[in-house]
């Protein structure tokens, strides 16, 4: 039997792994070793010299790529998720239940956002539009993330943008309350206290 | 956000040159000391080992545990380092 993998020279060991499937290297001094290893631990685990598919890399790759193609069809699909304060605009972060954790990650960033918007109509003096503004805004950051690949610098950038814009409006709301203060700023609408 | 340290955007800034092994991701004094014990004194001998496995990754993490005693994360990152060195300038 293969019990002898010591024995074997460098050829024949490297024929032995090429009939697992191993992606052979040179066999040196420092390689033979470990190679003598994996032979053992393939023999111990499969004992059969199948072309068992050890290209994790290769797999990885095309899961990637299966994936970035999928999420392409996916801006087609009608979600099924529920979303019923926001209407229409199928956004295309609602696939995510689908997908790996992978590609979710250029999303997350751009969900939290989403999240964060139904505070926003405690503040009535706010009109709807802006819900729409900001829907429109991030979809638009979305589809460049998605080609671009690099969707986590530019979802931090919007999170950046909703904590701004938030923060100026808890600040309009705290001076309008003020009943010595002037109405200094234009947007707010007088005698809201 | 990435996360990988500091000194892995650094190796994978540049090209090596003679660096030394210590400049690797994961390899501090003590693993980069067994490693040029062992006749690893530069980055780039450690890179040929890597790329003699072919760059396996399986093989590449076992031997460096093997002559290092390197645990999972400091294989993980001295792996993670040199494969995208050569995605860079291979």
């Amino acid at each position: 039997m293969a019990t002898d993998i010591a024995d074997l020279n460098d050829e024949e060991l490297r024929e032995k792994l090429i009939e697992y499937g191993v992606n052979v290297g040179p066999i040196t001094s420092t390689t033979r070793l470990f190679y003598e290893k994996k032979l053992g631990k393939l023999i111990d685990s499969g004992g059969n010299p199948t072309t068992q598919p050890e290209t994790e890399e290769s797999e990885e790759e095309e899961e990637e790529e299966d994936e970035e193609v999928q999420f392409n069809y996916s801006k087609s699909k009608p979600p099924v998720q529920p979303k019923p304060q926001y209407t229409s605009t199928p956004l295309v972060e609602t696939p995510n239940p689908y997908k790996p954790v992978e590609t979710s990650k250029p999303y997350k960033p751009v969900v939290q956002p989403r999240t964060a918007t139904p505070t926003m109509p405690a503040r009535r003096n706010v009109p709807s539009g802006t819900e729409e503004t900001v829907y429109k805004k991030t979809e638009v950051p979305r589809n460049t993330a998605q080609k671009s690949g690099g969707g986590g610098g530019i979802g931090m950038w919007l999170k950046l943008f909703f904590l701004l814009s938030v923060a100026f409006l808890v600040y309009l709301v705290v001076i309008n309350m003020n009943p010595t203060a002037e109405n200094k700023i234009p947007l707010t609408f007088d005698g809201d206290n | 956000m990435s996360s990988t340290s500091q000194k892995h955007k650094n190796f994978v800034s540049e090209p090596m040159g003679d660096k030394p092994v210590t400049e690797l991701a994961g390899i501090g004094d003590v693993l980069g000391g067994k490693l040029e014990e062992a006749g690893f004194d530069k980055a780039y001998v450690v890179l040929g080992q890597y790329l003699v496995f072919r760059k396996d990754e399986e093989l590449f993490k076992e031997w460096l545990k093997d002559t290092t005693g390197a645990n999972k994360k400091q294989q993980n990152d001295c792996f993670g380092c040199l494969k995208e060195w050569c995605d860079q300038f291979l």
